[in-house]
């Protein structure tokens, strides 16, 4: 089997500790250089998820803000940079010995470094909100070049996201997640409102056929109420011919560019 | 993802064009990014990869039956819900360990087994306390649809489980010597995984029984037509069309046969 050529690229983990005594250490983020410095970048739990006191949220989220901010210019962090900070960080936050890793394209190989070690790991939770999935969407979609506009009117209705297409005309996006807990007593009812008032609005603007909805499903253990609530809007959509797409599939499929 | 609960039509012709239809869509295989542990107690020993989904996968390059029959397999345990899914995965030279080892997957297509949180196989089991975890939470119904599945597509003397010990399921994995190359006929043989510390019966309770055969009932030909589509036919994989659609028919005929056989099991 043939295949195109992969860089190669090198991660390491960011873990705080509590308790340094204890060893006991979770994983708030993922850190991706190359041997050269080219590219990388830091992914880093949600700042909700790094620790419960607030006192620590605040110190570690300045911290990996500040660290990712070192990627955001054209000379990033390299290899030998980040085993020096690992070498450095080895108490209540360490930093482990970077690891090789294929680079086929950095933000895919941090985000799937992110869902394998920080996210199952319970760092950052495996939560998807709805604003990481409209996040997730507009880079999917600038970077093919297109324009993406957020929470953005046509005539008088609001879509998430709507995005010029060269061919098929503009595509309006919805993006739900039943993943994230339902913290109010109408449980998912506002996710349910969202899809009703999207299938309007489509109709309203006479945008059907040019409609796409990206949805975190309910994982295994989401209550019931999820579930029903997803199998729910699912139906609608299956209705009306809406497409709908998991995040999962935005990253690690090619997501049709039409509706 | 499309919709929820769209049914497949209940029957569709099993046959060379449709499954070389499928074929022809070609298949996507994953990408491995970067190795994991290494597993010595499995044929072909398999390595954890984690791959672009984000997922970690445990991957191999040798199965006594082929590597396609251990993709059919993990792809049908994953739709009737008695193991993890199999994708087709693809190890780039950056993804191998830098040490040499795993050099033979380099390159090329394998099977990554997805790999399941939580879970014990049956040597951790055996070495595992019963203060660690307690045997009598291991679920009847996953037991049952394990038997169930492994009846049904012919895995070999030992049957390989997972168990989950947070929730007790029990899961079916390591399908490399089921579907075998000279598919047995006449009744399926039933197959059950001894479990260390739980009764051979477990599971064999009319309410379980019933459950798991409905599963393995309710798996359409389309499905099963997908699960034989869309595999590689290099070396190692022994996937060519006739076996597969050898492999489709012989499914499709078990399938209702799977019933009778799990009422022997007492």
């Amino acid at each position: 089997m043939e295949m195109k050529p992969v860089e190669r690229g090198y991660y390491s983990l960011v873990r705080y500790r509590s308790d340094p005594a204890r060893g006991e250490g979770r994983n708030i983020a993922v850190v991706l250089v190359d041997a050269e410095g080219q590219f990388g970048g830091v992914r880093m739990a949600s700042a909700t998820a790094l620790s419960q006191n607030a006192h620590q949220r605040g110190f570690l989220d300045t911290m990996l803000r500040g660290f990712k901010a070192q990627f955001e210019g054209s000379s990033k962090p390299d290899l030998s940079r980040l085993k020096e900070l690992s070498d450095q960080f080895d108490r209540s936050i360490q930093i482990t010995e970077p690891l090789p890793t294929a680079v086929p394209d950095p933000e895919q190989t941090l985000e799937a470094l992110y869902k394998a070690f920080v996210a199952r790991a319970g760092g950052g939770g495996a939560e998807m909100t709805k604003a990481d999935i409209a996040d997730k969407v507009q880079a999917v979609y600038l970077k093919r070049g297109f324009v993406v506009r957020r929470s953005y009117y046509v005539k008088d209705v609001n879509f998430d996201l709507v995005v010029d297409r060269p061919e098929g005309g503009r595509l309006a996006c919805e993006v739900l997640s039943f993943v994230t807990r339902a913290k109010t007593e109408r449980g998912w009812l506002p996710v349910e409102r969202d899809a009703g008032h999207f299938l309007y609005a489509l109709q309203r603007v006479e945008m059907q056929g040019q409609g796409m909805a990206v949805v975190q499903p309910p994982v295994g253990d989401s209550p019931e109420q999820a579930q029903a609530s997803f199998a729910r809007i699912s139906r609608w959509f299956d209705d009306a011919d809406v497409p709908v797409h998991t995040p999962e599939e935005l990253v690690s499929e090619q997501l049709p560019l039409l509706a | 993802m499309r919709s929820v609960g769209s049914a497949y039509p209940l029957a569709v012709p099993i046959d060379q064009d449709s499954i070389a239809k499928l074929d022809a869509k070609g298949y996507r295989p994953l990408l491995a990014h970067t190795p994991g542990r290494e597993s010595s107690a499995s044929y072909g020993k398999p390595r954890t990869f984690v791959c672009d989904d984000g997922k970690k996968y445990w991957l191999k390059n040798g199965a006594q039956s082929g590597l396609a029959a251990e993709l059919i397999g993990g792809r049908l345990a994953k739709t009737v819900g008695a193991g993890p899914g199999a994708q087709i995965i693809v190890v780039p030279t950056a993804a191998l360990p830098t040490d040499g080892s795993a050099a033979d997957l380099e390159g090329l297509a394998v099977v990554g087994l997805e790999n399941e949180a939580n879970t014990v196989n049956r040597t951790q089991l055996e070495g595992m306390a019963p203060d660690k975890f307690d045997r009598n939470l291991i679920d009847a119904g996953s037991r049952a649809l394990s038997v169930a599945f492994q009846t049904w597509i012919a895995c070999g003397d030992g049957p390989q489980f997972l168990v989950n010990t947070n929730t007790g399921a029990v899961r079916s994995i390591d399908f490399g010597d089921c579907l075998p190359k000279v598919l047995p006929a006449g009744p399926p043989d039933l197959r059950v995984a001894p479990i260390p510390g739980v009764s051979n019966t477990l599971g064999a309770d009319a309410q379980s029984v019933e459950a798991a055969v409905r599963k393995i009932e309710a798996v359409t030909d389309q499905q099963i037509l997908a699960a034989v589509a869309q595999v590689p036919d290099d070396p190692g994989w022994d996937a060519a069309i006739d076996r597969r659609l050898a492999i489709a028919n012989w499914l499709v005929e078990r399938r209702s046969k799977v019933r009778e056989v799990m009422k022997s099991w007492k």
